[in-house]
């Protein structure tokens, strides 16, 4: 009897030496240059995607990288930057998964809880502004904060609208504007909104100087926030916005996507005439493109011009 | 054994009720003949137009928090290169030896005449490449789709290729393609089935034993395959004979930055998060195809009920639920509007989890939408019989011999 049950836990440790030994993250996308180290003092290897690591050592991701790492069928996506202790992602408990029925009882309840009719609209509007205009991806954000306006380049005028959205978790922000050379704080907010007004001369700003304005959460690490540059400068000389060449993804568009964008910024500025201007530019080079037309007529209905909006798109 | 069928039988044949679902069926025909296209006549929003039920467990009631992985397809992302630099990436990928190439790019216009045939000769030297091509009109009297020039004729010319239509409505929610077409130029396949067919004859057989025209798409999600960048696959250091060896390449655009999201080659698809009034495209074409490749290969179909079996359950479920509103309506008449409406919002609730449950677990779709449209009805239907046709069908029937049962109202409020 206690022979075989001496092979059993022999058995057992070696089934799970077996496994342990043929853990491994599968790494299914990589962007940039992610390394892996197996221990912090050994030297950093280059990641590739379609490679495996194994479940201990460490991942360092730069900034602007991003690794998709497969754990079974749990996928970690390290977008952030920072050197992460894959021995801890293996080891944490990963997320519980509900089951069909829970699922579908959250998604019933959440109905009923989130039943958004036009009366409700109206009454608790604040609830409800999820919807902007804008391009995601513009700002390089984090937490899923994207800054939509300003852009990079140069403000002219005193009054400047700071806007910005948040995907997941709308809530409160800190907004923080900098000044870019000293790295001193100018001004300092906490903001229940995804908009906030400010007087930059009343703000003592400087002309010619550049300054940053940044977006964190709160009650998320303080650390991980959008933030984007800007010259404060003389009305003549403000070029904000309608210098597209100074967003990156300008440059990477094609160029449906860069009169999209154009477009997108024009509306956004209050330059309504020339927005529609671009929209039917747009329109009069893909006549066909169904999304275009969906978004003129977005567009146009967003200008009140219903009647316009659903004769471009009937549905 | 026979004094039980007498009393099931009894119960259950109810000669109103069934003239009461005969008359539901015959407005819900006409409806269906209007199909609602006419908007004052839309019941709904328009933003609830381009959704199925399925679309819910696709974005809300599969657990997203499980990644299904497809080991045997690999995506390239080849961004927006010039066609130099796909001839490098061709090059490199037949060194690894795959068991079939997409690229879903097309190549309209005649470019730098070298860097072209450097192209052409790339493309001739790889057999198993499949190029992309798209369906253009249908000629009904052929019967044949024509195909467009959007991919140059000089590097389809002896290269095998697919069409990469996907079946849409206006409304561009991708559920659906169809596998095989006749063109003018005779049969072709769809982009994802051709591919699958260099790599895997057998799975692409099982598929045309399915005989159907069109199949819907069972996505297993975005994230499910590898994914290499133009500029790893091009850097000397990566060596990808192990990612890429006897697997299925698919080289697409793919966006050019992990965190930006573009719109080009950009679809909706029932995965969306938002169901309804869908704000922006979420998935690349490139990536569509590579989960429906994923499908073909794993025999993961989504099945549909034949149309008879679907039309005899509507006409049950409609008729069973007469017959009980029928006899709340003799037995509780005074209740009868408040426990109705329960019972109604029980069923929606309970058919709606069925076929979730089903979709979810087995890809059965069962689409009961006359049948809800039934069930919403019937209330209405017993009360406008009751107060109007009850009468002069009863003086009707009566008149050729068949006499209909009184009705007999007993209050147990």
């Amino acid at each position: 009897m206690k022979t075989k049950l001496f092979s059993f836990l022999i058995f057992l440790f070696s089934a799970l030496t077996v496994f342990a030994q043929d853990a491994a993250f599968r790494v299914t996308d990589v962007h940039g240059m992610v390394t892996y180290q197996e221990t912090k003092l050994s030297s950093p290897q280059r990641v590739w995607p379609g490679g495996k690591l194994p479940v201990y050592g460490w991942v360092n991701v730069p900034e602007g990288a991003a690794i998709n790492l497969l754990d079974n069928s749990t996928m970690h996506r390290l977008k952030d930057k920072g050197s992460y202790d894959l021995e801890k992602f293996y080891n944490t408990r990963r997320e519980q998964s509900l089951s069909f029925t829970n699922r579908f009882w959250n998604y019933v309840n959440n109905g009923l809880r989130s039943a958004d009719t036009e009366r409700d609209l109206e009454k608790y509007h604040q609830n409800f502004m999820a919807v902007s205009g804008g391009v995601k991806g513009y700002g390089p954000g984090d937490q899923g904060l994207v800054l939509l306006a300003p852009l990079p380049g140069k403000i002219g005028i005193e009054r400047v609208e700071f806007r910005w959205e948040r995907q997941a978790h709308p809530g409160v922000y800190t907004f923080t504007l900098i000044d870019a050379a000293s790295g001193k704080t100018v001004y300092h907010a906490e903001v229940a909104d995804s908009v906030l007004s400010v007087n930059l001369v009343q703000l003592g700003l400087e002309k010619q100087q550049t300054y940053r304005w940044s977006i964190a959460a709160i009650g998320s690490d303080p650390t991980k926030k959008a933030e984007l540059d800007f010259v404060f400068t003389d009305p003549a000389d403000e070029d904000i916005q309608r210098n597209l060449d100074n967003l990156k993804d300008y440059h990477l568009a094609d160029e449906k996507e860069k009169q999209w964008m154009k477009a997108t910024i024009l509306e956004m500025e209050g330059y309504q005439y020339e927005a529609q201007r671009t929209f039917e530019q747009l329109l009069f080079d893909f006549p066909d493109d169904g999304h275009i037309r969906h978004l003129y007529a977005l567009f146009l209905t967003r200008q009140n011009d219903v009647k316009r909006g659903q004769s471009i798109w009937l549905d | 054994m026979s004094t039980f069928f007498r009393q099931f039988v009894h119960w259950i044949v109810k000669p109103h009720s069934i003239l009461v679902t005969l008359v539901l069926f015959l407005f819900i025909g006409v409806l269906d003949m209007i199909r609602f296209n006419l908007h004052f006549l839309d019941p709904f929003n328009n933003g609830l137009k381009d959704y199925e039920v399925t679309d819910i467990v696709f974005s809300r009631l599969e657990d997203h928090t499980q990644v299904t992985f497809c080991d045997e397809v690999v995506l390239v992302n080849i961004g927006q290169p010039d066609r130099e630099r796909i001839t490098q990436m061709l090059k490199k990928l037949h060194s690894y030896r795959p068991r079939s190439i997409g690229l879903d790019v097309l190549f309209e216009k005649n470019m730098d005449p070298i860097v072209d045939s450097a192209l052409q000769a790339t493309m001739a030297s790889i057999p198993n490449l499949i190029l992309a091509t798209k369906l253009q009109s249908y000629l009904p009297e052929e019967g044949r789709f024509m195909i467009t020039k959007d991919q140059n004729p000089k590097f389809l010319d002896g290269n095998l290729s697919g069409y990469t239509n996907f079946l849409s409505a206006d409304t561009f929610t991708v559920r659906m393609f169809s596998p095989f077409e006749l063109t003018v130029n005779g049969p072709a396949d769809a982009f994802a089935v051709a591919v699958t067919r260099e790599a895997n004859p057998e799975a692409v057989r099982r598929l045309q034993e399915r005989h159907n025209a069109v199949e819907r798409i069972n996505y297993i999600g975005p994230e499910s395959f590898t994914q290499v960048s133009a500029d790893v696959l091009l850097d000397s250091a990566f060596n990808g004979e192990d990612l890429f060896r006897n697997k299925i390449v698919l080289m697409g655009y793919i966006g050019e930055e992990s965190w930006a999201v573009s719109i080009n080659d950009k679809l909706y698809t029932p995965l969306n998060p938002k169901y309804t009034g869908r704000a922006l495209p979420d998935m690349y074409g490139v990536v569509i195809h590579a989960n429906i490749i994923a499908m073909i290969l794993s025999d993961n179909y989504i099945y549909d009920f034949p149309k008879w079996l679907i039309t005899l359950l509507e006409i049950l479920f409609t008729y069973v639920n007469v017959v009980m509103i029928h006899w709340i309506y003799r037995r509780f008449h005074v209740a009868f509007h408040p426990i109705t409406r329960t019972i109604q919002l029980l069923e929606f609730s309970i058919l709606f989890f069925m076929t979730a449950y089903l979709f979810n677990y087995f890809q059965f779709r069962v689409d009961l939408g006359s049948g809800i449209l039934g069930l919403a009805l019937a209330y209405d239907f017993v009360m406008i019989y009751e107060s109007l046709l009850r009468a002069p069908l009863t003086r009707f029937f009566a008149r050729m011999n068949v006499h209909l049962p009184e009705l007999e109202v007993t209050s147990h409020e």
